[in-house]
């Protein structure tokens, strides 16, 4: 297919980066300069997405602009395949182009006038993002991003990502409107990812973007913009696809639906509305076959639209199915989904949710089978309350033990008790197999959890009898002590994988446990 | 990940027991006037409130969860000192914000109530959020768990023996 041809060639061509600015000039035709790395990021690819999509993204993302009837081709091809997931794989490598990527931009300023912004934006990925400085390390930094660690910065990033990119994007000049468009986008994409960096990335790229545009352009933008919006679980990679779709500056394309990034809620609206003249030249089956809504790029739904349109060649596809559609902006919502404008900020939005659920389900053990926000919550809370649960029941238990601390120095300490951690306690006689489970951060050293509560119990024992035998007025919360120790012990040990021995108290359930806890 | 992970370890040890030797020196208090058993159940919820101070301070105040329980931790200590009685509660204070996120938090019926309920500064956030802050705080406590198991066993290990 001509994507795949497409696709090989980009791959090639990022390797030339500076092809991309020499290509980049056709004033008036933005699409065909969309490709982004693209494909380099195909390349590297840190969350690869569909074969469809990568197909089809890593058309646009090429770097190095393809003549503009085979960019034809691909663009409306990928249309349909929203690029998102090859920007967000490529994103630090493709993108980054030590030349001035400043694909001419168009920033859509036709979805601008719309004037629909997407609700919730995240860090959005400027279009420039592209132009990401080839960074080795960027690529690990993007995968890491679409992990937990991306929260973290994603928070620090997101005001001041914006901002940056909010004001790089001015200097660009005639791209305000694009900056709004972007910062929304952005935002989406970024959620999950440490936008910041790439936010200014492509911000300071942005300088040499030239503000071409065509309302065609900025439409097939905010296109592949939306559609990129799901790529941003991809972290880095999302990013990638935006910025490929910023720089496609070849005006023909409809690729601008492979813009879309976050921005595909937004876009989709505008989109919609706005007539597009150029639709009816280039083959874009993407985006007139393409369901009205663009939004996001869910795989399956693209690729049964890129599916479609690949395999006749895009510009039959466009034009023989959508001629009465030739006037709207490219697809931005899923196919049979609601174009509202409320209802994509609300897919986002619940993307957004499940993404979280899922990293919560690799954190939280035992969870892989158990599907369903419901029973998901419910995990997650009994194991912080379990976790909360321990965090008192230690701490109970180091009051008890007085340590003679006088002496030791913290640092020695310290040391000694992180490198004890690695050696299993002596005192575990018992079946490592407790509650091996919760301990989601480092297996190699849950020996010591699970060791932890047989011997817990053995000093629970001993701790009951010298307790015992020191309480010779006895409160009745003293006495409580061993007993909830032991209660609170067991409850773990129960719930969390009870094959250690048990003892002979018996189980309170609760009760005692929640006597103890004054507070988390 | 690790890296980070490990790094958040070193702090937090370090921190925990700089306040675990703070706690267990002096015992300025602690011996004379109350009785064992008070004793111990006093020392205990020190240990568990500088815990969760040094893991807060640790994994650093860009995290939202991290300066709730810190805030709260202060408003605690400012409240525990002025007030002979801990539970004691200023009235202003009772009024304004904990009964209101409290109800907040339990109207939201089910699960995501729950959840606000046991990750600081829960109420405030929305969906989204929580479930980032609730993995990060899920982290830090594995990472907590570990770290006061290891110091519990040291320090019974070494005073058994």
């Amino acid at each position: 297919m001509e994507i795949d041809i497409s696709e090989k060639d980009k791959l090639e061509q990022e390797k030339g980066n500076d092809d991309n600015s020499m290509t980049y000039q056709s004033p008036g035709s933005l699409t065909s300069d969309w490709h982004f790395t693209g494909a380099n990021v195909t390349t590297s690819a840190l969350s690869l997405v569909p074969s469809d999509d990568a197909s089809c993204s890593s058309a646009t993302m090429e770097e190095s602009f393809a003549p503009p009837g085979l960019w034809d081709h691909q663009t409306s091809s990928q249309n349909t395949g929203f690029c998102d997931i090859s920007v967000g794989t490529g994103t630090p490598v493709g993108i980054v182009t030590g030349g001035p990527v400043s694909l001419s931009w168009n920033p859509p300023s036709s979805v601008l006038r719309s004037g629909i912004f997407l609700p919730n934006a995240h860090g959005i990925l400027p279009p420039s993002l592209c132009q990401f400085p080839a960074d080795p390390a960027f690529i690990e930094r993007a995968a890491r991003f679409s992990c937990f660690n991306s929260g973290n910065i994603c928070d620090m990033a997101h005001p001041f990502g914006m901002s940056e990119v909010m004001g790089l994007y001015s200097r660009g000049g005639g791209m305000m409107q694009g900056l709004q468009e972007l910062s929304l986008a952005q935002k989406n994409m970024m959620h999950g990812v440490g936008c910041s960096r790439e936010a200014r990335d492509a911000s300071l790229h942005m300088d040499h973007a030239k503000p071409e545009e065509s309302p065609l352009e900025s439409d097939r933008k905010s296109e592949s913009l939306v559609r990129s919006q799901d790529e941003v679980k991809l972290g880095l990679d999302r990013s990638g696809v935006d910025s490929d779709e910023a720089e496609f500056s070849g005006g023909d394309q409809d690729d601008a639906t492979m813009l879309a990034a976050n921005g595909g809620k937004l876009y989709a609206k505008g989109l919609n509305s706005k007539k597009r003249k150029r639709n009816g030249q280039v083959g874009m089956p993407g985006v007139t076959t393409d369901d009205p809504e663009v939004q996001r790029k869910g795989g399956k739904n693209l690729t049964s639209t890129t599916n479609k349109t690949s395999g006749k060649n895009a510009k039959q596809g466009s034009q023989a199915s959508d001629p009465a559609k030739e006037e709207y902006i490219h697809v931005r919502a899923r196919r049979g989904q609601a174009t509202n404008s409320h209802s994509l900020a609300e897919r986002v939005r619940r993307e957004k949710i499940s993404e979280r659920m899922k990293f919560l389900q690799d954190l939280v053990p035992g969870c892989n089978k158990v599907t369903g926000k419901a029973v998901m919550l419910d995990e997650i809370i009994n194991y912080v309350q379990s976790l909360q649960r321990q965090v008192e029941f230690l701490s109970m238990k180091l009051a008890t033990v007085n340590p003679r601390m006088d002496f030791n120095l913290e640092g020695l300490l310290a040391k000694d008790i992180l490198t004890s951690r690695a050696v299993p306690s002596a005192s575990l006689p018992f079946s490592p197999d407790l509650p091996m489970s919760y301990a989601p951060l480092h297996p190699s050293q849950s020996g010591l959890v699970p060791a932890g509560f047989p011997a817990m119990e053995n000093h629970s024992d001993t701790l009951r009898r010298t307790i015992g035998s020191q309480l010779t007025s006895t409160s009745g919360e003293f006495k409580q002590l061993p007993d909830s120790w032991n209660n609170e012990l067991h409850n773990v040990i129960q719930m969390y994988g009870s094959s250690g021995p048990q003892d002979s108290q018996e189980l309170t359930g609760p009760v005692a446990a929640s006597n103890m806890k004054d507070e988390p | 990940m690790s890296a980070t992970t490990e790094q958040l370890e070193r702090n937090f040890t370090h921190r925990f027991l700089t306040s675990l030797r703070r706690i267990n020196s002096p015992d300025s208090k602690t011996t004379t006037t109350h009785a064992a058993g008070l004793v111990i159940r006093r020392r205990s919820l020190r240990i568990k409130r500088a815990a969760y101070s040094s893991m807060a301070r640790a994994a650093g105040s860009h995290r939202a969860w991290t300066r709730a329980l810190l805030s709260r931790a202060r408003s605690q200590r400012r409240r525990q000192q002025h007030d002979v009685h801990p539970n004691y509660i200023p009235p202003a204070q009772r009024r304004k914000s904990s009964v209101k996120r409290a109800a907040a938090a339990g109207r939201e019926m089910g699960r995501a109530g729950k959840l606000r309920g046991l990750v600081p500064g829960g109420s405030r956030m929305e969906m989204g959020q929580l479930l980032e802050e609730t993995a990060h705080y899920v982290q830090c406590l594995a990472v907590q768990v570990r770290v006061m198991q290891a110091v519990a066993d040291h320090f019974s290990s070494s005073s058994s023996m």
